[in-house]
């Protein structure tokens, strides 16, 4: 085994994620380690303000977002912050794909600073997507879950 | 809005996060207090549990509807409530240690446990809570954490009464003062205050474990959002979560 990687291999380990579609590889030989990952969607590099402005959080409305053609209601993050699917380590998610959810019902929090944000729903609907995993960090409105509402 | 205009008093009750919980979301006015001598399943973060012995520590919560602007400052916010009530009440200094604990000696005191609800996007409230271990002795600690826990009987002279009537009075006073400055934005007066106050100096070697790494590093102060900075390698890293643990002496 020779003891080093060139970047004509490192070129090759990201073909092979973009290839077989992964979102993280990890490579160890020999001292030499490698971690390459690739967020969907990416996150921006520079933290933005841990709070949004005023006017923006005064705006946010129960009104369901629209993308597309589809009329799914998408919870955002209000903070930057780590995602949690679950009150503590233990226990199971607060919610799952396919789960009926009502208003007001926790659907995970987002910790800064430990500070616990429980974000509840505000619509009452089907859980169609869960776009973070447990223990990722999420930026400030970046999309957390798709909602499909029901009258 | 006053601090302690109204309190809900126990002799003891499972939690007092959680009973603010309840009396927020039944729309109780800001500055409302929730204290309890005894917590039966008091909480501290990630599902852990706050020994909350009867009559030997304070645990209260206070219930608050800041705007959602610069909202992860209000554990730092709690903290220097604590140091400054703390210091009126028995003439010690505490140490805040990044993010949420109250320090002596490396030895932990007492504990911030903010929690917030936020309705889709829009916040609907904060609970402030703050669970500080004043007539512990050593014996009344668990004993995994004795070493790595103490109170404020046990770190002031024999002389000092530690009256926890008085810690109360003093923290809704500290708590109207900072919450004023934390309601003007004035986000660097507490950034600012923190790091005076702060158990980790600049240039100290520390570990942060956050969810998905351990990152070591030396410490370079805290950002204005209230994020940890450490200078990995020359590059400077900022951490919004995770614990912090000391290195070396």
């Amino acid at each position: 085994m020779k003891d080093k990687i060139d970047y004509k291999e490192i070129t090759k380990l990201i073909d092979i994620i973009e290839e077989r579609n992964l979102s993280h590889l990890e490579l160890e030989i020999e001292g030499f380690k490698i971690k390459i990952s690739r967020e969907q969607p990416q996150p921006s590099l520079s933290p933005p303000p841990v709070s949004p402005p005023e006017s923006k959080a005064e705006s946010s409305s129960p009104s369901p977002a629209q993308e597309g053609t589809n009329n799914f209601h998408y919870i955002t993050a209000p903070m930057v912050g780590t995602f949690y699917r679950a009150p503590d380590p233990s226990s199971p998610p607060f919610v799952d794909i396919g789960d009926e959810i009502k208003p007001n019902q926790t659907l995970c929090i987002i910790e800064a600073m430990k500070l616990m944000n429980e974000i509840e729903s505000d619509t009452k609907g089907t859980i169609q997507d869960v776009y973070v995993e447990n223990g990722k960090p999420v930026e400030y409105g970046q999309k957390l879950f798709a909602i499909k509402p029901q009258d | 809005m006053k601090i302690g205009n109204k309190i809900h008093r126990f002799s003891s009750c499972p939690s007092t996060n959680n009973l603010a919980r309840k009396y927020a979301s039944q729309g109780e006015p800001e500055g409302t207090v929730v204290i309890a001598d005894q917590q039966t399943k008091g909480k501290g973060t990630q599902g852990r549990e706050w020994i909350s012995p009867p009559g030997k520590g304070v645990y209260i919560s206070f219930i608050l509807y800041p705007p959602a602007s610069g909202l992860s400052l209000l554990p730092l916010v709690g903290g220097l409530t604590v140091r400054e009530a703390v210091f009126e009440s028995v003439g010690v200094s505490v140490q805040l240690k990044w993010p949420n604990d109250i320090m002596w000696k490396r030895k932990k005191l007492g504990g911030i446990l903010c929690e917030s609800s936020f309705w889709g996007g829009k916040l609907l409230y904060v609970i402030l809570g703050i669970g500080l271990n004043t007539g512990h002795q050593v014996q009344d600690f668990p004993e995994e954490v004795r070493s790595a826990a103490s109170s404020l009987d046990l770190i002031t002279s024999k002389e000092v009464q530690v009256e926890r009537e008085s810690i109360v009075e003093n923290l809704f006073q500290s708590l109207e003062c900072w919450y004023e400055v934390f309601l003007k934005g004035e986000n660097s007066k507490i950034v600012d205050a923190f790091q005076h106050h702060s158990a980790i100096y600049p240039g100290k070697k520390v570990t942060v474990a956050a969810e998905n790494e351990v990152v070591s590093g030396i410490y370079s102060g805290i950002n204005p959002e209230g994020g940890i900075i450490l200078d990995v390698g020359g590059k400077q890293k900022t951490f919004y979560s995770g614990q912090v643990h000391f290195l070396g002496k």
